[in-house]
């Protein structure tokens, strides 16, 4: 009744300024006027676009190494001065950040996809096969995510595919459990029996009538997933189970800090790429918060 | 309730098996044998086929861990070849400091989180709730391991205020208080590094589970019944607020459990995260399945408890 009411008033005040808004739109409007999810975004651009121009703006090969320049603070010629073997560290920060970011973004995609298709089948098909989709959720989540993370990552070896791999598949829980409770509540309403009275098969169905319902919760785990799987890329590699040199990730390139003397005195070496990793997690973490509230139609009543 | 607690119960069951199932085909798919590692000149091929044999490490997949699973209810976890002792018996001594560790970080994040959450909830869009939220979204997004190296260099090597490693002054053999002081001295930066997370997931949810009661239509009824502000908060809004707590703070123990790898690594604590790293270094087989293992139980074990404790908290979840 209260929406029928609503929903009356809202078309009679977009009529009089001769405009609608979609929900995509409203989404959009309120995420803009969130100043740090606005900042996490631009901050993130930019970034993404320095990694990605990293050939143009890097000043040294990748994995050049100056023989007589190890551990030399920043100059002109090293911005960032050198690591232990006399390579570029600003050069390498931007190589990292592809590496970084692009472990990030795989692994999200992947889990994702794990997640949506199982979630999608545990909720429409329901029964037995429902019940051991769930029980390998149950699974999952009792693992001990970096006890498991640290085993797997020493059985297939540290790569960055690896890495996406392990994360995939340890992650993908949150966006199953969203997608399997849509299904389910969608499967008994009428607009899917009439798909299905009018032949559409369950592929079709899943596809098109149910999955738009849950864009918004998705969208917003996929980023939330994205700020822990660069923290957890970071930590492995750190540990040196992940991302193996001369390939640089922001997380190895950290790991020189486990030597005392470059903790103590090569600031330049571990400090940049751990402040990196910091406001890139941010970001990532401002951009999805601003775009929860900015989804929900709960926080949009609240915060009128 | 018997018959919920006993549902849970069997649910659990099959979970149980596929997690330790899945660590044993994982961990049996590691390369390398844990003999490869003593790096023993003089062990002759066929001395290492004897061991090989001898540890039952040639039969095949099923069998060994079935074989695995039968010593494991007689309480056998196997035996550490890096360590020379009984797996079970080389947790049980790095299991208490894990505890200790993850306890102590976890009371203070509970009594610092849970306040702090229900005063900014209470002060919407004030100022100190602006700050309060960037101050958690820096808690969830710092590494743990890089907060520790900063807290390391500033207070450990430049201030040289506390000791960065360990858990004890070494040859120190402190007893009774002056031991007790050594240890905490220790603790204050780990403990610090991972109280700092928790505090900060404690503090959004306790907030906004406080703001989804506080726009209930039974609050709003209270407050036009003139009940006075103390008491609407602490009957009827912490009541309510407070249930989903109880989940949020029982799934941050495992994941307290296995977060501190990292953190423990960095401060070299000889808990069991520092100890489960070294047995992957050290292709310890017996001692990372055990390790898994009993994490793994514990985390089963809080989760069936807090769900336990749910649904005697809140009545709906036990009739639904």
């Amino acid at each position: 009744m209260t929406q029928g009411i609503s929903g009356a008033s809202v078309t009679r005040k977009a009529r009089a300024s001769r405009e609608v808004y979609s929900p995509g739109r409203i989404a959009w409007r309120k995420l803009r006027n969130n100043k740090l999810a606005m900042f996490g975004m631009i901050f993130l651009a930019l970034l993404i676009i320095a990694v990605l121009l990293a050939p143009v703006l890097a000043t040294h090969d990748r994995d050049a190494i100056e023989m007589f320049s190890m551990d030399k603070p920043p100059t002109e010629k090293f911005i960032l001065g050198t690591d232990s073997i006399g390579r570029d560290v600003y050069s390498r920060l931007l190589y990292g950040g592809q590496i970084s970011l692009g472990v990030g973004l795989a692994a999200v995609l992947l889990q994702v996809t794990i997640g949506v298709t199982l979630g999608a089948i545990a909720g429409y098909i329901g029964g037995a096969v429902d019940a051991i989709i769930m029980r390998l959720v149950d699974m999952i989540l009792c693992f001990p995510f970096y006890v498991i993370a640290i085993s797997m990552a020493a059985v297939f070896g540290g790569s960055a595919i690896n890495i996406v791999i392990i994360i995939g598949v340890l992650s993908w829980t949150g966006v199953c459990r969203i997608v399997r409770a849509q299904v389910l509540s969608l499967r008994s309403r009428e607009f899917t029996e009439a798909a299905r009275a009018l032949g559409l098969t369950p592929l079709e169905i899943i596809r098109s009538h149910m999955l738009p319902n849950c864009v918004s919760p998705i969208v917003v785990n996929a980023t939330l997933g994205m700020a822990s799987a660069i923290l957890t890329e970071a930590g492995l590699s750190f540990l040196g189970m992940g991302v193996t040199p001369p390939q640089p990730s922001w997380g190895n390139m950290l790991s020189a800090a486990q030597n005392i003397t470059a903790l103590q005195h090569y600031w330049w070496q571990w400090l940049p790429p751990g402040l990196l990793v910091f406001m890139t997690v941010l970001c990532v973490n401002f951009l999805g918060d601003g775009m929860r509230d900015a989804l929900d139609p709960r926080t949009r009543q609240a915060k009128e | 309730m018997v018959k919920y607690v006993l549902k849970r119960m069997v649910v659990a069951v099959p979970v149980f098996f596929g997690i330790t199932f899945c660590v044993f085909a994982l961990v049996m798919s590691m390369p390398g044998d844990p003999f490869s590692g003593m790096l023993d000149p003089s062990m002759t091929a066929e001395y290492k086929r004897r061991l090989l044999e001898q540890y039952g490490l040639n039969d095949p997949f099923l069998v060994q861990y079935g074989k695995w699973l039968g010593r494991v209810i007689h309480g056998d976890l196997g035996y550490s070849t890096a360590y020379k002792s009984r797996v079970l018996d080389i947790i049980g001594t790095r299991i208490g400091n894990t505890a200790l560790l993850g306890g102590v970080s976890l009371i203070i994040s509970t009594l610092i989180g849970i306040p702090a959450g229900i005063s900014v909830a209470m002060r919407r869009n004030s100022l100190l709730d602006a700050g309060m939220t960037i101050f958690c979204f820096f808690g969830v997004s710092v590494p743990a391991f890089f907060m520790g190296m900063l807290l390391i260099l500033l207070f450990g090597m430049t201030l040289k205020w506390l000791p960065i490693s360990g858990m004890v002054v070494a040859g120190a053999n402190n007893v009774g208080l002056a031991y007790a002081l050594d240890v905490a001295r220790h603790m204050v930066m780990p403990a610090t590094v991972l109280s700092l997370l928790n505090v900060a997931s404690f503090m959004r949810y306790t907030r906004s589970s406080v703001i989804d009661v506080l726009g209930q239509d039974y609050i709003r009824t209270a407050r036009s019944n003139g009940v006075p502000r103390r008491s609407l908060v602490s009957r009827h809004i912490l009541k309510n607020a407070l249930i989903p707590i109880i989940t949020v703070v029982s799934l941050q123990i495992p994941s307290m459990l296995s977060g501190a790898l990292l953190t423990e690594t960095v401060f070299v604590w000889p808990g069991i995260g520092q100890l489960n790293y070294q047995a992957v270094l050290n292709r310890d087989y017996q001692l990372i399945m055990g390790i898994v293992l009993v994490l793994a139980l514990v985390t089963l074990l809080v989760n069936i408890i807090a769900d336990i404790c749910y649904a005697i908290v809140d009545p709906r979840i036990r009739y639904s």
